[in-house]
């Protein structure tokens, strides 16, 4: 099946509540914003020093052209800094299609309905505005099928996760996957041997990575060579390949919406408690020594579930928890590491 | 005669100690990190060679740790400090580190285990390179910070402990002839603010340790005995104590490799 063609316009996203398939329906390739290093920065310029890492990190590199390749961009209101870098951009690119989607903060029936109704009004704009014509049903299914194998091949990575796989590998080949360009099919053969094996500890302590995303897996490889990481819960990992939406759905856009909202809830949701239900399971289950938690630093979502983690959970249970909030797109810090190590040496 | 070394290459200071089977320090070695690192390790090298007491095992800790080629292993200061200190005084619960780029709280056990830390290890408030700028603007010499201080009569402190803001100050401060053991007090009156501001993030309860140059500033600890509500221990030496530490666990790796040996063979 031919989803994309080779110069299909590109269209970035920034949230894993953005469903890659409507993107694909509309014959567009997707990519997804992640950050990166930055040459120079003008962050202070436009927006505070405390503001969100990752959205001040964006907003230097969109500044710097980095983004110019770019067609359209879809923000999600993930939080307040998001929306401002919605501004930012509507104001200083000249990006021809800029677009925030609505996603609900909660999961009940109503909230998946609007939710529905949103993905059906960006699936329609986006048709019209880059091929002129409406959305096709039948290629949405196709989309759907497709990133449900997609998916499905990378959590296969996960769960029968070879001995000499590292977290940190399978988390570079989604973020590549991503980060675009799309390459289309993935297979998981194909994954598994341009994964190059590196340093996993021996360590019998075991740790749970969570966090949101990460721009590069380094500070996760570091981890990983020191001790045993045994499972991983970013939002550019594991979270990504979570999703399945169901094909049985007769409506395409319910399908896609129940699946992306219903799925382990993130820190931008509003459902601690379900957040922290899924977390405990984990403990229960991998019999873990402690939790490292990457937030971006000023990032809300990610600062308030780190303390409830820490506070709400690994207080009362007595588990070993650091919370390493990281500049975002800057390669881990000497202090970083330090830490990390320090950490380490408690458990 | 069995002796262990441990090295703490600080972003400040290094030092280097060699320790007895006992645990009592046989001899050691403070001075200003290089820039290079090289000659930091080749100095290193000259201490334990000239030494009249020979060890071949040995820990290096702090920021510069992964330079120094002639260990065994490395190890992070958190754990070295709090060995260091435990030996010392294992009434201590809760080490105060005052580095030279960051600050450390660390919460130890009866057993002197490290339950938890803290660091501010992102910005120059509060550390050692606070007071040596400081020092720069005032022309005045580090170690006297603790007597000048002291002699000052007033209740002064500086409104900002951020490094950049602080420097403005101290030179508005000085420009409105304020004496300068009035500003060198209210200069130690932050520090102690600032690092009463990281006791606060953890548990505190039992007795506390510093450790680090800032230690040996008697202003700046009466500040900050006034701010806990308690006497804190002061180690006779108190940049030495990661050192101590790192050669503490160079002695008990050495002792396992050696019983591990043993029973293989």
């Amino acid at each position: 099946m031919q989803l994309l063609d080779h110069n299909a316009p590109k269209i970035g996203y920034f949230c894993g509540y953005m469903p890659i398939e409507l993107i694909l329906t509309a014959g567009l390739s997707p990519s997804r914003i992640l950050g990166g290093p930055v040459k120079a920065s003008y962050n202070n310029t436009y927006l505070p020093q405390n503001f969100c890492s990752f959205s001040r990190n964006c907003f230097s590199l969109m500044i710097s052209g980095m983004y110019d390749f770019l067609d359209g961009v879809i923000f999600t209101n993930a939080d307040q800094a998001m929306e401002r870098l919605y501004d930012c951009w509507r104001k200083k690119m000249k990006t021809q299609f800029v677009y925030m989607l609505d996603v609900p903060k909660n999961r009940n029936n109503t909230a998946i309905n609007y939710y529905r109704n949103r993905l059906e009004v960006l699936s329609q704009v986006l048709c019209r505005k880059f091929s002129g014509e409406s959305p096709d049903l039948m290629k949405l299914r196709q989309c759907i099928r497709y990133m449900n194998e997609v998916r499905k091949e990378i959590k296969a990575l996960y769960i029968t996760k070879p001995q000499q796989l590292s977290f940190s590998q399978i988390h570079n080949t989604i973020k590549n996957l991503l980060e675009g360009p799309f390459k289309i099919p993935i297979l998981n053969m194909e994954i598994t041997s341009r994964i190059n094996c590196n340093n996993i500890s021996n360590n019998d302590k075991r740790i749970i990575v969570i966090g949101s995303m990460l721009e590069n897996s380094e500070l996760l490889q570091y981890i990983e060579e020191r001790i045993s990481v045994v499972k991983e819960d970013l939002c550019t990992g594991w979270r990504f390949c979570e999703i399945e939406v169901d094909l049985d759905i007769s409506d395409p856009y319910l399908a896609v919406a129940r699946a992306y909202l219903l799925r382990t809830p993130c820190p931008r949701m509003h459902c601690f408690s379900e957040r922290s239900n899924y977390i405990e399971a984990l403990i229960d289950r991998l019999f873990i020594d402690g939790i490292i938690y990457f937030a971006s630093q000023f990032r809300v979502p990610d600062s308030y579930e780190a303390v409830m983690i820490r506070e709400e959970i690994c207080r009362k249970r007595g588990i070993k928890f650091l919370l390493i909030e990281r500049e975002h797109g800057k390669a881990p810090s000497a202090a970083e590491l330090n830490r990390v190590d320090a950490f380490l040496e408690t458990l | 005669m069995s002796c262990y070394f441990g090295v703490d290459v600080g972003s400040a200071t290094t030092s280097a100690v060699i320790i007895g089977k006992d645990g009592n320090i046989l001899d050691s070695i403070l001075f200003d990190t290089y820039p290079n690192h090289d000659i930091t390790v080749e100095k290193i090298k000259g201490f334990l060679n000239d030494s009249d007491y020979k060890a071949d095992y040995g820990v290096s800790t702090g920021y510069g740790r992964k330079n120094i080629s002639i260990v065994k292993k490395q190890v992070s200061e958190i754990l070295c400090q709090a060995r260091g200190i435990y030996l010392l005084f294992p009434e201590t619960r809760v080490v105060i580190d005052i580095g030279g780029q960051d600050n450390k709280v660390i919460r130890i056990d009866s057993n002197g285990k490290v339950l938890d830390f803290v660091m501010n290890d992102k910005c120059a408030a509060g550390t050692g390179r606070f007071i040596e700028m400081a020092g720069r603007i005032l022309k005045l010499d580090i170690s006297n910070f603790g007597a000048v201080g002291l002699s000052s009569g007033k209740k002064y402190k500086l409104n900002s402990s951020c490094a950049v803001f602080a420097e403005t100050e101290i030179i508005s401060l000085i420009s409105k002839k304020v004496p300068i053991v009035d500003i060198v007090h209210g200069i130690n009156v932050s520090l102690a603010e600032k690092v009463y501001s990281l006791l606060r993030r953890i548990d505190h309860k039992g007795a506390y340790c510093l450790c680090g140059g800032m230690a040996n500033n008697d202003d700046f600890v009466r500040c900050l005995e006034n701010l806990i509500g308690e006497e804190i221990l002061r180690p006779k030496f108190p940049q030495l104590t990661g050192a101590l530490g790192a050669a503490l666990i160079a002695k008990s790796e050495a002792r396992q490799l050696a019983t591990v040996r043993s029973q293989c063979s």
